[in-house]
């Protein structure tokens, strides 16, 4: 391990990039998160037996009857034997010998508490489910079937040769990443004498969180393969459509589930017709029945071959891609049978039970958006919202999707622990205010920059190294590089951290540096807040110390999901929502033990249907409307956008149960106007949106001051007199029945928690 | 004031609050002055038909329009397309009453007296919730050929937009107007500059480097003295902003062994 460990430093000492110093010396390796996987001993005076098998007597009495010191390094080398190609390390804790007073009996040898023992993989190895081994007439034979036991047996191979070979029984990814498991069960039992009741693994207790449909159904990354077989036979129909009148060059995914990080990805559906209404060959949601399965679009934007005829008119231009649309859906019907349904924007496909929505782009449209005629007749480009937008969907975020496909490619389990960290925030209800693509890149950052650890080869410790990294990243002096196919070099590196220290002031809260994007952080422009990060931040911390207490624990039974339920008590209104009307309930956390069926038969597609319901999402639509009808003017918080810095500076208070934050002015407010402008909403909305049941709603504190009578701070206020002067506050029992009225048909009631505030 | 409710079963209400619209800058021929009722706090889910209907009890209502802040109404004389020109939501909205008598406008003003008013009666329901969303859904799904013919009537138009355009600009070439200008487009036989910031730029930027290429910087007395006190000024900024940065640094510092 000595040895490794030693290699691992000098590596990372010789890296330019890291800081080799605050890595190597600096910061903390616990085992938890340093290893893949590990295990734990619980019943050590099983070593005894261990000795006994493993004919260690003389060992044992070299050591002086210390049967734990006896054996150990004997249970290592036969785990290292076993697991000899899939670990590069296989490693345990040092065990810990108490301290006794001077006239007491020494502690026996067994007090020393669990051992834990940890794996690192090798990720090429670590889940083939055959172990090779000498062929049977050799003498090495004997040897291998000795070690193996029972498990081992004659196979023929395809090259003719007959072995002794070992099969483990896996099918699943998730399962063959738990291969490693049975083969230090059936090694311990077998020459060590240490039953199974005595180990406690803890390599993949997470991930029941991803897992979809039943227990046996895997956690998803089969069926992500699926969906990005079928993108690319499509984008491959598309490449060879005949007469359109420009071809398409480039067909690039945008959706996360063609990244391999989409939390649940689709499964193919085909809907029953007798489950919704019908209206003149438009398959509709019917009102009476429980809403239908959310069928989410894959989004896919498709560019043409250059051609100077496109015009220069915004609208035109948009009227151009609409007929593309018409175009396409066409064509695909008639010459592929696909069935599609085109609208202004994109055209939406049918394909093997998946749904694509295909968008046409063309590139000079961004720029043309920009143009701004100055009042002495001068062009100038300039950045508006709809050019900003229409640029990061068409050109930055497929170069993110590739890119990370390509992370993907190298690092199996990048996929995975994407997958755990966005169901981790959206199950503390923060889904809205982080983006995916953010979150992907944190991720991503984990496995680009691991010092001082190795990139991670299980989901779980991928977790528990990204909670660990929202904890503790310094976000407010240091901006978080990732270096996507090693773009940059180190001196482009120092090149950001200079910028960035000039300009922090301007720049957003949590500033993430990609090689495409060094200076503006475009992926969290408007999202995480300061508040939002702050409490990222504390969720991250708690959650990480609660899940190390669990899982270094072998004795422990509580439930790992618990980080996985937010604390409820500290928002101030809660809405209940009606579960039939959750189209995506069975993907929360605590699986409810009845569904209900939602009109669809799934893994199942069919041509020549009518089109599904698609990206019907009630509880989104509602949760627009509540949110628009709280929210007032707003103002625009500065030239370059970016929340300001001073909130990070507030003081949180902390209680037992949850967390209460309390927003305190802090010094030096950008500007008077621009903080009214951003507390003029009434509320901050939060919801998981894998089928969570609650919406939980917090008001704005500093909102609720009655503020004097204003045409333009009218909005859901009533006007009263506070010391004989007219003011408004907002009415906040007709607000609760507006919820109420918004929601009709889901909403099924509205907790409002009013011993906690006061108007 | 006047006190609105969604429907019998809410408990509290909206408070509408009206007032005689009056505008201090001319006069605009969407709201005339005497016969328009200025209402705050509409709530969302009620749309112009429920006002009308509201208003309907003091007199005829001619038109109603809801806008998102108060301002000069416009007249929309193109007719916006069902396709393209998206609604967006809206909140809390402001709308204006146009009614056909102004004696409408004191009567609306004294209703307050009367119990709070309802939105969504029996007889003329309002949709919000499961039923809406299920309607803007099917509301969403496109007919092709509609779609279609749209298209291609706007492109139809803007091509011919674009003709004429051209055509006129070839008109216009090189005819000098009333001054005797001549004006410099990008069509005739000499071109001028595109009329970008860019091309600004890059002009302004030539026409620096010829200036700089002719000054000479050594040559008085005091453009000596002037370049070693600019030389110790710069050096002395930059060397606060190298303290700053190393107390900011010091600051940061997590190893800390004494």
């Amino acid at each position: 391990q000595v040895q490794f460990e030693a290699k691992r430093s000098m590596e990372i000492l010789d890296d330019r990039m890291v800081d080799g110093f605050q890595a190597l010396l600096m910061t903390p390796k616990p085992m938890l998160r340093t290893f893949d996987h590990i295990f734990h001993l619980k019943h050590v005076s099983k070593l005894q037996g261990t000795c006994k098998k493993m004919q260690l007597l003389s060992e044992l009495m070299d050591r002086g009857g210390n049967y734990v010191a006896a054996a150990l390094p004997f249970i290592v080398s036969l785990l290292a034997r076993g697991l000899s190609q899939r670990a590069q390390l296989v490693a345990h804790s040092l065990p810990q010998i108490p301290e006794w007073p001077v006239d007491a009996e020494p502690p026996k040898h067994k007090d020393i508490g669990p051992l834990t023992f940890g794996l690192l993989f090798v990720p090429e190895f670590a889940a083939s489910t055959l172990e090779k081994g000498p062929q049977a007439d050799h003498p090495e034979a004997l040897e291998f079937r000795t070690f193996w036991g029972e498990k081992s047996e004659l196979r023929r191979f395809q090259d003719g040769s007959i072995c002794e070979a070992v099969v483990w029984e896996a099918s699943t990814a998730c399962q063959k990443r738990l291969i490693p498991e049975q083969i230090i069960r059936h090694l311990l039992k077998l020459h060590a004498d240490i039953p199974e009741s005595s180990i406690c693994y803890t390599g993949a207790l997470l991930e029941s969180v991803i897992r979809i449909g039943k227990e046996a159904g895997g956690t998803g990354e089969e069926a992500m393969v699926s969906v990005v077989c079928s993108y690319d036979d499509l984008s491959r129909k598309l490449w060879n459509l005949k007469e359109l009148p420009l071809t398409v060059t480039a067909v690039q995914g945008v959706h996360p589930a063609l990244r391999y990080t989409d939390v649940f990805p689709p499964i193919p559906m085909k809907p029953i017709y007798s489950f919704h209404n019908r209206s003149k060959h438009l398959l509709l949601p019917s009102e009476e029945k429980p809403c239908p399965a959310y069928i989410t679009p894959l989004k896919i934007i498709c560019h043409m071959e250059g051609s100077g005829q496109w015009p220069q008119d915004k609208g035109a231009i948009k009227r151009i891609k609409a007929a593309f649309h018409l175009q396409l859906a066409e064509l695909l019907r008639q010459q592929h049978q696909l069935m599609c349904r085109p609208a202004v924007a994109h055209t939406d496909v049918y394909k093997d039970g998946y749904v694509f929505r295909l968008q046409v782009a063309y590139h000079r449209e961004p720029l043309i958006l920009k143009e701004v005629v100055t009042p002495e007749g001068m062009l100038k480009y300039q950045d508006t919202e709809e050019s900003w937008q229409l640029e990061l969907e068409t050109l930055h975020l497929p170069y993110l999707t590739s890119s990370l496909h390509g992370l993907q490619q190298q690092h199996p389990v990048f996929g995975s622990t994407s997958r755990l960290a966005k169901r981790w925030i959206s199950a503390q209800l923060l889904s809205d205010s982080i983006s995916e693509e953010c979150v992907d890149l944190l991720v991503a950052f984990l496995f680009l920059h691991p010092a001082p650890f190795t990139p991670p080869s299980s989901p779980q410790v991928g977790f528990l190294r990204f909670l660990n990294l929202l904890a503790t990243f310094d976000w407010k002096n240091n901006p978080l590089i990732v270096n996507l196919n090693t773009g940059l070099t180190d001196s482009d590196c120092t090149d950001i951290k200079n910028k960035f220290v000039a300009a922090r002031s301007r720049l957003p809260v949590m500033f993430l540096a990609t090689p495409k994007d060094q200076w503006s952080s475009m992926w969290t422009r408007e999202h995480p807040s300061a508040q939002i990060l702050q409490r990222l931040v504390l969720l991250a911390s708690e959650s990480l110390r609660a899940l190390e207490e669990q899982l270094t624990d072998p004795l422990s039974d509580q439930d790992v999901k618990m980080v996985f339920r937010p604390p409820l008590d500290f928002y101030d209104v809660l809405i209940h929502l009606n579960p039939n009307q959750i189209p995506r309930l069975l993907e929360s956390v605590d699986r409810p033990v009845k569904s209900v069926s939602r009109g669809v038969v799934k893994n199942s597609s069919a041509m020549n249907i009518l089109f599904p319901v698609v990206d019907y999402d009630p509880v989104q639509l509602y949760l627009q409307e509540l949110r628009v009808s709280t929210a007032c003017w707003r103002g625009r918080w500065g030239a370059e956008g970016g929340a300001p810095l001073w909130l990070l500076d507030c003081l949180l208070v902390q209680d037992v149960a949850g967390d209460i934050f309390r927003y305190l002015h802090g010094i030096g407010i950008a500007s008077p106007a621009e903080v009214l402008n951003a507390f003029d909403d009434l509320a901050l909305f939060f919801y998981d949106k894998h089928g969570g049941e609650v919406i939980a709603v917090l008001w704005k504190p500093l909102s609720f001051q009655p503020q004097p009578f204003k045409v333009s701070s009218m909005r859901g206020r009533k006007v009263t007199t506070l010391n004989n002067e007219l003011v408004c506050v907002p009415n906040v029992e007709a607000i609760l029945e507006d919820f109420e009225i918004l929601g009709e048909g889901l909403v099924k009631s509205v907790e409002a928690r009013t011993e906690k505030w006061t108007i | 004031a006047l006190a609105v409710k969604f429907s019998e079963r809410q408990r509290s209400h909206h408070c509408l609050l009206v007032k005689e619209h009056q505008v201090r800058e001319g006069a605009d021929t969407a709201h005339p002055p005497r016969r328009t009722l200025f209402v705050l706090n509409v709530p969302p889910y009620c749309g112009p038909d429920s006002l009308s209907r509201l208003f309907s009890r003091c007199g005829h209502v001619q038109s109603v329009d809801i806008c998102d802040k108060p301002g000069p109404g416009e007249k929309k004389d193109k007719l916006a397309s069902k396709f393209f020109d998206h609604k967006t939501l809206k909140g809390f909205q402001v709308a204006y009453v146009v009614f056909r008598k102004p004696a409408a406008v004191q009567a609306a003003k004294a209703l307050s007296q009367e119990g709070p008013l309802l939105i969504s009666t029996e007889s003329h329901p309002v949709k919000t919730g499961i039923s809406k969303w299920i309607a803007s859904y099917e509301a969403s799904i496109v007919d092709p050929k509609e779609l279609k013919a749209e298209v291609d009537s706007y492109m139809q138009d803007y091509d011919k937009k674009v003709a004429e355009e051209e055509a006129k600009a070839a008109m216009e070439e090189g005819v000098p107007d009333e001054e005797g200008w001549v004006k410099v487009t990008r069509k005739g036989r000499k071109p001028g500059l595109p009329r970008t910031e860019a091309a600004n730029l890059r002009v302004l930027e030539k026409e620096k480097q010829k200036r700089a290429r002719k000054e000479l910087l050594n040559f008085y007395a005091w453009q000596h003295r002037e370049t070693k006190r600019e030389h110790i000024a710069q050096l002395r900024k930059k060397f606060e902003e190298d303290k700053q940065r190393i107390a900011l640094m010091r600051a940061q510092r997590k190893f800390r062994p004494y």
